[in-house]
């Protein structure tokens, strides 16, 4: 019993210590640091001479020059920078010239925040493009000139292979930026990355994967869950599951990527959704507890068409279209071997425990079950329901 | 398992659940509702700048605007403020390449961003040919005092006392020669002053009640020099400089709870950010760990416009926040060629002891007895030092 208010007196602490974390990080306090904005071009792999731009800058410095606290009670609020967006999108693109041969065109798409170390920020997301892809630009950046001299723009450059170049645009004072074709293996390099970028922020499939590895360290008898003995049959039941899934997977992402099989992406995301909410209420009432392979292999094809999707986003290359396949797909082979290379260890060594079979596994799946019936609402029909997800 | 317990780890998860989702979701995105309040504006900053080009349209009004704006930025410790300046005056500084108060603007600017010696080359440029100009003198003298010239220093000072009011002239002077061998006396000088002048400006009051404060502490007199920079904060609660100066005694008493207290959520200042982060880590705050991450987040985003004005709190935050002594060194000896206050020198005798490299405080130390710099704290380290 002791024990049990000693559990609860901890949990309480816990609970209080990251409630306030959670507060804290939540408040946005106006810092003092000179003028900056994020300045990020990222070019297109699959076609020259596009690019995709995204511009954060300060809401403090955009009432500095254009005034856009509407009823001027000093407070920002969303309704007055969505009001102020025409002339935001005018006075940022009136001040930022980049030339090749020509003049590239920029045009804006979304208009979003985002929150840096000193308050929150617009951010300006826009498409360029460049008629020639000429290897030098011409950079002239004018935002906040003859108003805060102290402004800086943070510019970073990724090239189609993925090198970055970092640069600091002083207001005023054109700069050249000079451009390398990328390289096979950088391409190679950066295809990689994205896959397994993919897969650390493709939540939907981390917390797949997680429903299907949880109870690979347990065995199900008589409408129990008890802890398996060996760690080789575990480590066997899971090199099933992962395989299984990286080969259904791998086989639709080439099919779609290649253009031969399509299929509607709200489809294929609902869908998804609803094999994460399946995989986690199979772990709270069991339908599925022999051959669990079979079932990561039927939803594996499922999800190589989410990573299509994802790779579209991104574009393949006409040129290394088979090399940038094949590293994409390794790499989210690669960022699920992570996850099970952190999950599996930690949940072999708890599998005896209460708190492993009740907690981990029954209130984790749980919770997952509903975050993924979130989703399928969310992606069904499409409507918002977590607000910063997505 | 107890009900109860049930319910609390299902609280827990979706706390945690939370959390993870906010740090992940570090990004972009759409705001729901139209009254979402997503930045407070600081009262003072300019808006809509561009739209009015002819804001000030003479020369009398643009030095206007910048000293209203120099003011704020020193209130706030606002780079923005400095920057608003600066373009303020670009235009008129090509129009009036003679005019004194503009010189003395831009000295001002030059100096907030440590280009020590630029601005004194200004200031010498302007004062050979005005030399009756008392807010150029004070400046230089300022400049020279913190570079730890002292003589020079103290010569500026006189000029000011020719020329400008006596509780300015009286603080520039105490401010120096309590460095050089006499804090007792000039610190006592001061208070006297300051007690019988109150007609004055209360930025020159606050500057004073401040400069007294970091005396008394230097002298090892926690209280009075408390009691000094209650008064500064008297003035104007909202003076970073008064503030962090007040939050150091606090520190050094080894009152973090104390000096936590005193910033509240007056973090937006680096100055204060830092000492709140020292003091949150040292009373075993909850906040410690968002409070270092923070100032960790601002260095790294003013690193990567190449700002290294701020040395100072740089090696502090090595020494106190990451516990890398090596590393607060090498940035308190870079700091130390650039500024010689007080500060600068108690930070190099703490990293130095700290990194148990005891001989690279060796030209320090000799600055300290060369000068006959009096401060507890130092004194203290010296000794360990030996």
């Amino acid at each position: 019993m002791s024990r049990l208010v000693q559990t609860s007196q901890w949990l309480d602490k816990t609970l209080i210590l990251l409630w306030c974390m959670f507060a804290f990080a939540s408040t946005s306090a106006l810092a003092h640091k000179a003028s900056d904005a994020y300045l990020t071009i990222r070019a297109d792999a699959t076609a020259d001479g596009r690019y995709q731009g995204q511009w954060d800058i300060a809401l403090r410095d955009l009432d500095a020059a254009i005034a856009i606290d509407g009823n001027g009670d000093r407070k920002l609020t969303w309704g007055e920078i969505r009001a102020a967006r025409p002339r935001i999108e005018r006075y940022a693109f009136d001040r930022l010239a980049i030339t090749a041969t020509t003049k590239c065109s920029l045009t804006p798409n979304d208009l979003l925040i985002e929150r840096h170390s000193d308050g929150h920020y617009a951010v300006l997301r826009f498409e360029m493009s460049c008629p020639q892809a000429d290897e030098i630009k011409r950079i002239d950046y004018r935002l906040m000139q003859g108003i805060d001299s102290t402004h800086r723009g943070l510019l970073q450059w990724i090239d189609a292979g993925g090198a970055v170049q970092s640069a600091v645009l002083v207001p005023g004072e054109p700069r050249d930026i000079s451009l390398l074709q990328p390289s096979r293996w950088s391409q190679f390099k950066q295809y990689l990355w994205d896959g397994a970028h993919h897969i650390w922020i493709g939540y939907d499939h981390v917390l797949f994967l997680i429903s299907l590895l949880l109870p690979a360290v347990l065995i199900r008898r008589r409408l129990e869950w008890i802890a398996a003995e060996s760690g080789r049959s575990v480590a066997l039941k899971v090199a099933g599951i992962v395989t299984a899934f990286t080969v259904a997977h791998s086989i639709t992402l080439t099919l779609a990527a290649l253009g031969f099989v399509q299929l509607p992406s709200r489809l294929v995301e609902s869908t998804i959704a609803l094999s994460v909410m399946l995989a986690a209420i199979n772990n709270i009432k069991p339908l599925v507890t022999e051959r669990t392979w079979a079932f990561a292999f039927g939803f594996g094809l499922l999800h190589g068409f989410g990573f299509a999707g994802a790779l579209a986003d991104l574009g393949l290359p006409r040129d290394a279209l088979a090399l940038c396949l094949l590293a994409f797909n390794l790499g989210v082979e690669f960022g699920q071997l992570c996850i099970v290379a952190l999950l599996l260890p930690l949940a072999f060594v708890l599998r005896r425990s209460g708190f492993y079979r009740r907690v981990v596994l029954v209130a984790g799946s749980l919770l997952i079950a509903l975050l993924a019936f979130l989703w399928l609402i969310e992606r069904a029909f499409d409507v918002r329901i977590l607000p910063t997800l997505g | 398992m107890a009900p109860l317990d049930m319910r609390r780890i299902l609280l827990l998860t979706i706390t945690i659940s939370l959390i993870a989702v906010q740090s992940v979701f570090a990004e972009p995105w759409l705001p729901i509702h139209d009254d979402e309040v997503l930045e407070s504006l600081p009262i003072g900053a300019p808006s809509g700048l561009a739209l009015e080009v002819a804001v000030d349209a003479t020369l009398e009004q643009a030095i206007a605007t910048a000293r209203a704006r120099l003011l704020l930025g020193q209130r706030y410790s606002d780079p923005r403020q400095y920057g608003y300046a600066e373009a303020t005056l670009a235009s008129w500084n090509q129009r009036n390449p003679g005019d004194p108060r503009l010189a003395v603007l831009n000295a001002r600017i030059q100096q907030f961003r440590h280009d020590f010696d630029g601005a004194k080359e200004r200031l010498h440029a302007l004062l050979t040919t005005n030399p009756d100009q008392s807010e150029a003198w004070l400046l230089l003298a300022t400049i020279e005092q913190v570079q730890g010239n002292f003589t020079p220093a103290l010569a500026a000072c006189t000029r000011v006392a020719g020329q400008g009011d006596l509780l300015t002239a009286i603080t520039c002077g105490a401010g120096v020669a309590s460095l050089t061998g006499s804090a007792q006396t000039n610190a006592d000088l001061l208070q006297r002053q300051l007690q019988a002048s109150s007609n004055n400006a209360d930025a020159i009051r606050i500057w004073a009640w401040t400069l007294l404060g970091e005396m008394r502490a230097r002298l090892g007199e926690a209280v009075a020099a408390t009691a000094a920079f209650q008064e500064a904060l008297r003035i104007d609660p909202e003076d970073v400089y008064a503030r962090s100066a007040y939050a150091d005694v606090e520190l050094q008493r080894d009152r973090p709870q104390a000096a936590l207290d005193l910033i509240g959520d007056r973090t937006n200042a680096d100055a204060l950010l830092l000492r709140a982060a020292i003091a949150a880590r040292r009373a075993k705050s909850p906040a410690a760990a968002e409070l270092g991450a923070a100032f960790g987040e601002r260095v790294d985003e003013m690193s990567r416009r190449g700002d290294l004005t701020h040395r100072r709190e740089l090696a502090r935050a090595a020494l106190e926040l990451d516990d890398d002594a090596n590393a607060a060194l090498t940035l308190a000896l870079d700091n130390w060629k650039v500024q010689r206050e007080p500060a600068d020198a108690l930070l190099v005798l703490q990293t130095s002891l700290a990194s148990g490299q005891k001989n690279s405080a060796a030209e320090v130390i000799d600055f300290v007895q060369a000068n006959k710099l009096e401060d507890v704290r130092i004194a203290a380290l010296i000794k360990e030092l030996r």
